[in-house]
């Protein structure tokens, strides 16, 4: 029925108008408008009439054959193109040796506005030149965008290397804390008191007896004069500035665990017994209001130990107390199931049940002991155990 | 002597002489890391505890479901079991869920047209033609 109106529709439409019957007195306002001479049709513009800066014919002709300037300039540029290749092209290519002997003469050079050296290619016109001869092959022609030439000017970068141990962060007690802190801090105030960078500690440094004569040493606090540091014995603040590098190895290797493990035995032995309370010592009043000083006693802390210390931590520590606090407290656990309150849940309760991990069917299944039966049948049958990702699904399967 | 009523002998019970709760275990699983699972660990640190020590009858198991919404899963004594997703939804909230699961049947929710609804069969019985009156022309 559907597709039979449109066609009815026009039927209609090519048939002769009926001249009887009524004539209809209402028009619509469409129609109205339709009937109406164009003239008194109404204009309905939304945008403002604005008078044009350049007329359109003018404009028109612009954007098809330019303007005098950008013409003029054109010009300009390709009569300075057409002198630099008759330049190029009347440069003589070779000169002559003391030996009087024709020589290549080098390409011309030039450094861009990044400090770079190029050179610029010869311009060879055949039709000029009658030595010229064309190349048959390709073999010993300069080639773009090969495997090879895309290797050969790739930006290897830096080579990072790593200052940190890749294993897990190291656990101490507080006295073996506040040892290490110290050793640090010593090493800082002795380079600080010399005038170089507390940087300088966390350089690599090798076969060094620093711990025994860090060890040694006396630290003062005082409000007026800072943190001091006074060696019992004499030179050994002259072989400690010594023993730390003044400058860094171009080529830094990353740094093993076993290094870290063996700096880290020999800063912590003999370490004091534990203090009673939170006590600190008086030198650990040292405020730490140089962000260098701070960041180096950190970064150092890390290469010995491992342990990290979160951004809002180090930048919430005004003191070497707070440091050494943050340092102490126990890292936050990264999973629930390992937080003090379900490990209480997971003893205490004895209708409650803790996993760390997710629980599938299967650990449903051999809750209740049905899993080996239903492995041992899978088996047999010659099918994967565990899906389809499982390694020895495919064996046996045809 | 004062008229009186008879006595009911047996009441309608859960079970024969005590209550059984038809819950017989809650599952609540949680994300590590997504932000939808901020309330359930919360819950699970806090409320879960004290609800498990009220409620000894039921057996609670927390694990991880990483990278899902945490959601709560009832299992009944009838086989069934009814799922809760609890995503972003705070500590108060999560209870009133672990409770509403606790206190349901088991059962799915059925609209009830009738007032009243026994399990007992009828006292009269199924309508049989060569029982009760007989019809002689």
């Amino acid at each position: 029925m559907r597709a039979t109106r449109p066609l009815e529709q026009a039927l209609r439409l090519t048939g002769s108008r009926p001249t009887a019957g009524p004539t209809p007195t209402y028009i619509c306002l469409s129609c109205r408008a339709r009937a109406a001479p164009p003239s008194s049709h109404r204009q309905l513009h939304t945008t403002v009439p604005r008078a044009a800066d350049v007329p359109l014919y003018q404009r028109l002709k612009e954007s098809l054959f330019g303007t005098k300037e950008s013409v003029a300039a054109a010009k300009s540029r390709e009569e300075k193109q057409a002198q630099r290749f008759t330049d190029l092209a009347e440069r003589p290519r070779t000169s002559t040796d003391a030996d009087d002997n024709e020589v290549a003469r080098p390409l011309e050079t030039k450094t861009d506005k990044h400090g770079r050296r190029y050179e610029i290619a010869d311009i060879v016109d055949p039709a000029a030149r009658s030595d010229y001869v064309q190349a048959t092959t390709w073999q010993g022609l300069e080639t773009v965008g090969s495997v090879e030439w895309v290797k050969k000017r790739a930006d290897t970068g830096d080579v990072y290397a790593g200052f940190a141990p890749p294993d897990r962060s190291a656990r101490l007690r507080g006295a073996q804390w506040e040892m290490l802190l110290r050793h640090v801090v010593v090493e800082a105030v002795v380079l600080r008191k010399a005038g170089r960078s507390a940087e300088q500690i966390c350089w690599p440094r090798e076969g060094s007896d620093s711990w025994s004569l860090t060890r040694g040493a006396l630290l003062e606090y005082s409000s007026v004069g800072g943190l001091v540091a006074t060696f019992s014995e004499a030179g050994a603040e002259k072989r400690l500035r010594n023993a730390i590098p003044k400058k860094l190895p171009e080529v830094q290797a990353t740094q093993t665990p076993e290094d870290s493990g063996d700096q880290l035995r020999e800063a912590i032995a003999l370490a004091p017994p534990e203090r009673p309370g939170n006590a600190t010592p008086a030198w650990m009043a040292m405020p730490l209001q140089d962000p260098g000083l701070k960041l180096a006693i950190i970064k150092r802390i890390l290469q010995i130990t491992g342990r990290r210390l979160p951004d809002p931590v180090i930048s919430k520590s005004p003191t070497l107390a707070h440091l050494y606090h943050a340092l102490l407290a126990k890292p936050k656990p990264k999973r629930l199931a390992q937080t003090p309150q379900l490990k209480r849940l997971n003893i205490n309760i004895p209708n409650a049940t803790v996993h760390a991990g997710r629980q599938t069917p299967i650990h449903k299944d051999k809750e209740v002991g049905r899993w080996k039966v239903i492995e041992n049948e899978l088996i047999n049958r010659g099918l994967p155990v565990t899906g389809s990702r499982y390694q020895g699904a495919r064996i046996g399967v045809y | 002597m004062p008229l009186q009523a008879l006595r009911t002998v047996a009441k309608p019970q859960n079970g024969v002489g005590a209550f059984i709760l038809q819950c017989k275990r809650i599952d609540l699983h949680y994300c590590d890391w997504a932000g939808s699972s901020k309330g359930m660990n919360d819950f699970l640190r806090t409320t879960l505890p004290a609800f498990a020590k009220q409620n000894p009858s039921i057996e609670l198991s927390v694990s991880p479901r990483p990278g899902r919404h945490p959601v709560i899963k009832g299992l009944y004594i009838n086989g069934r079991q009814k799922a809760i997703c609890v995503r972003n939804m705070e500590s108060g909230e999560i209870l009133r869920k672990v409770e509403l699961l606790k206190a349901a049947s088991g059962e799915r929710l059925r609209r009830e047209r009738r007032p009243v609804k026994s399990a007992n069969e009828s006292v009269r019985g199924v309508w049989d033609p060569f029982h009760g009156h007989k019809y002689r022309i």
